[in-house]
């Protein structure tokens, strides 16, 4: 209503404005041929203006729909306050990586793994016949391959990959934090152990990838240029790490799907899963769920920053 | 050698048609004033029509058909009552006598009707060599000469014979496609293997198709394969005696034969690992030769097994590594997986393989003597792995019970999975 009123307003001060200006001009014409032109122009001009109100009052309702969005999303996520990125850019595409090699060797290895398992065929017959599926694998390798680069450059050369190092080494507090988390799963302890930036569960997840990235690494690549390894080790040896590349496959797979999968995207407070892996945000709820210490670390610094920005 | 209901036929012809006698050797022409007519028919004691028209030009075109009837119906007369026996041997003695030691000749000398006679494959008035193409007996055309009685149901059954699949499957095997599709006269037919005259079941050792015959048999048109086949362990056992000993279609199969490159055959890519292990994987044998177990677990497992499995026909499979015809044990110095020649065998596949190639077993078979190293490893991961899932799964189901229980005290849609 308002809207519209407003709308009315504006169009007959435009509308007085242009009789004014075409009084001017049609002075001197004959009756008859002043009020046709007075009326073209009338027309022509109120066509502009419709235009021009049309698109406005588009762009205002977009503008309208997105605030109200927000307002809610605030209304909903009240607690979660602040925004924190917990993995930068770097890290997530190290991760997506990551997981598509991982998926894409587990696919196409466990059918060698398994050949009598009913969806085996299935799976190498997608590729095309095991003369590709080994292809597909090989491809994966190399995409593992990058990624441990990746990881190991970006681990000595940032800042960001450094500190994570030395957070993710394992330290007595996580053990401690083990017999606290059972005894508050058993009901002995009302609260939940408080983490730091990474709790053990994640570190645990971290060096089990460390660890299966050498173990397939190295068994797979004595694999890949068997013929090669062949010219310095003898066939028993090849025998050791085709056994190896199998088991720690198996493990690996297991430890992926139970464990990672478990606390990343069945476990109750996450499911279906979490998008983190995909934006790197995590809501100032979630960090004083999950990481209160860290977040306490950030509160303090900035706090610190601040005021050393005051004295300075 | 003619069926009895002919000879029946043609003396109740003598009978019924009476024609002036005029001379004691009657001429062809003379014969045919009656059997020249189409319509000329008896009806024997049984109700069946039987028809005493000779087909004169057909005669004239049998490879008989220079000399006049009664160098074989000596005894006929114008007119004549019922003719003797036309006796083959008189001529065709060689073959009349290989004939009466044959699973057929012995029937029918016992006065079988339904077992062949010289004419049931030959014919009688339009005999031709097998040579000509027209002649049932010609190379293309015995399959259809032998299946008129042998694709009989009544027949299988009576003389307890080999299912009619059987044969079918010969017109689909390699020699079946080659003389009927292929139209190739070096092709093997049912003669070649069986005999002719003389064919005797399997069981028999005279007969062609006993085991101990068949190296040979077939070695007559695959003389290469048989001196290889000779030389190898399987060939040294099968003239040693030993029953288990294979001979070429304990692996190729019989009416069966298909090219390597068949996937039906069992000597395929696919199949082999299977046709050996028949023997191989068999306890007894095993045993009782000393031949070292688990061959066929062992290469399944292994990725040539599984490449294999998986259509790979590129993939090593058995005789890719033991040989074909020429297999000989690994303890002879010129056995192809000898130790000493293990690395020109690999190098069949694997370019610039070394001596390294042979250290270690082709076959792995995981135990404390035959591979430590895989074995350690296998034992650890066993061992790792079940530890580390159980206590996955005791740390996740510890969590979801904490939760339950935190969920009951603050009643659903309380502070559950909060502190």
């Amino acid at each position: 209503m308002a809207e519209d009123d407003r709308k009315d307003a504006t169009r007959d001060a435009v509308g007085r404005e242009i009789e004014s200006a075409m009084n001017g001009q049609v002075s001197g014409l004959p009756p008859e041929q002043a009020e046709a032109l007075r009326e073209k122009i009338r027309l022509r001009v109120r066509e502009e203006i419709e235009r021009d109100l049309r698109a406005r009052t588009a762009s205002d309702r977009k503008d309208a729909a997105h605030l109200a969005k927000e307002a809610r999303k605030k209304e909903k996520h009240g607690e979660e306050g602040e925004t924190f990125i917990r993995f930068n850019r770097n890290f997530r595409f190290q991760h997506m990586v990551m997981f598509s090699s991982v998926i894409l060797l587990i696919i196409t290895g466990m059918p060698l793994k398994f050949p009598n398992f009913i969806l085996s065929r299935f799976v190498i017959n997608f590729w095309g016949g095991i003369q590709y599926s080994t292809i597909v694998h090989r491809i994966g390798a190399a995409m593992l391959i990058y990624f441990m680069i990746h990881h190991f450059l970006y681990t000595i050369l940032t800042r960001d990959g450094r500190r994570d190092f030395w957070l993710l080494l394992p330290k007595l507090e996580d053990a401690k934090d083990i017999v606290h988390n059972i005894r508050h799963f058993l009901g002995k302890l009302p609260d939940k152990p408080r983490f730091g930036r990474f709790s053990y569960i994640e570190k645990f997840d971290y060096w089990a990838v460390y660890w299966g990235c050498i173990i397939m690494i190295g068994s797979g690549l004595f694999l890949w240029f068997e013929t090669d390894v062949l010219r310095f080790l003898p066939k028993y040896a090849l025998d050791v790490a085709h056994e190896m590349h199998s088991d720690e496959a198996m493990l690996a797979t297991l430890a992926i799907v139970i464990w990672h999968f478990y606390n990343v995207h069945f476990n109750p407070d996450r499911f279906p899963g979490t998008l983190l892996w995909w934006h790197g945000r995590m809501s100032e709820h979630e960090m004083k769920e999950e990481h209160p210490l860290e977040l306490e670390e950030i509160v303090a610094r900035r706090a610190k920053e601040s005021a050393e920005v005051s004295n300075g | 050698m003619m069926r009895p209901f002919l000879a029946a036929a043609l003396a109740a012809a003598a009978l019924f048609f009476t024609v002036p006698a005029v001379a004691a050797t009657p001429g062809v022409g003379e014969c045919m004033e009656c059997h020249g007519d189409k319509t000329n028919e008896m009806t024997l004691p049984n109700g069946t029509t039987v028809s005493l028209f000779v087909d004169m030009q057909a005669y004239r075109s049998s490879v008989h058909g220079g000399s006049s009837c009664t160098t074989c119906h000596a005894d006929a007369k114008a007119p004549h009552e019922k003719l003797k026996k036309v006796s083959c041997g008189k001529c065709h003695g060689d073959a009349e006598k290989s004939y009466a030691g044959s699973s057929h000749g012995k029937l029918h000398a016992k006065g079988i009707t339904d077992v062949p006679g010289c004419d049931g494959c030959h014919g009688r008035h339009d005999i031709r060599k097998p040579k000509d193409p027209a002649a049932r007996t010609f190379r293309l055309n015995i399959v259809a000469t032998c299946l008129r009685c042998h694709k009989d149901r009544a027949i299988e059954q009576k003389y307890n014979l080999p299912d009619q699949k059987v044969m079918a499957a010969y017109e689909q095997s390699v020699h079946g496609m080659a003389s009927k599709k292929s139209g190739l006269t070096g092709s093997a037919v049912c003669v070649d293997c069986h005999g002719n005259h003389s064919i005797l079941p399997g069981d028999l050792p005279r007969s062609a198709t006993h085991r101990q015959n068949i190296p040979k048999m077939c070695g007559k048109c695959h003389p290469g394969i048989l001196e290889q086949y000779d030389k190898s362990v399987h060939g040294k056992g099968m003239r040693g005696g030993i029953a288990e000993s294979p001979v070429c279609t304990d692996c190729h199969g019989e009416h069966t034969i298909a090219k390597i490159h068949d996937p039906s055959s069992s000597v395929s890519s696919r199949n082999i690992p299977k046709t050996c292990s028949g023997c191989h994987d068999k306890e007894a044998i095993s045993t009782r030769y000393a031949l070292p177990k688990k061959r066929f677990s062992s290469y399944m497992d292994s990725f040539h097994g599984i490449a294999v499995e998986y259509g790979m026909t590129k993939a090593a499979n058995c005789s890719s590594c033991h040989g074909v015809h020429d297999i000989l044990p690994a303890a002879d110095p010129a056995s192809s997986v000898n130790k000493a020649n293990l690395p020109k065998t690999c190098g069949k596949c694997h370019p610039n393989a070394g001596p390294n190639f042979a250290k270690g077993d082709v076959h792995v078979e995981v135990s404390p003597k035959k591979a430590m190293g895989v074995f350690a490893v296998r034992l650890f991961y066993t061992i790792f792995i079940s530890a580390l899932v159980m206590l996955f799964v005791l740390h996740l189901g510890l969590e979801l019970y904490g939760r339950w229980n935190r969920r009951k005290e603050n009643g659903p849609g309380g502070k559950e999975g909060q502190s």
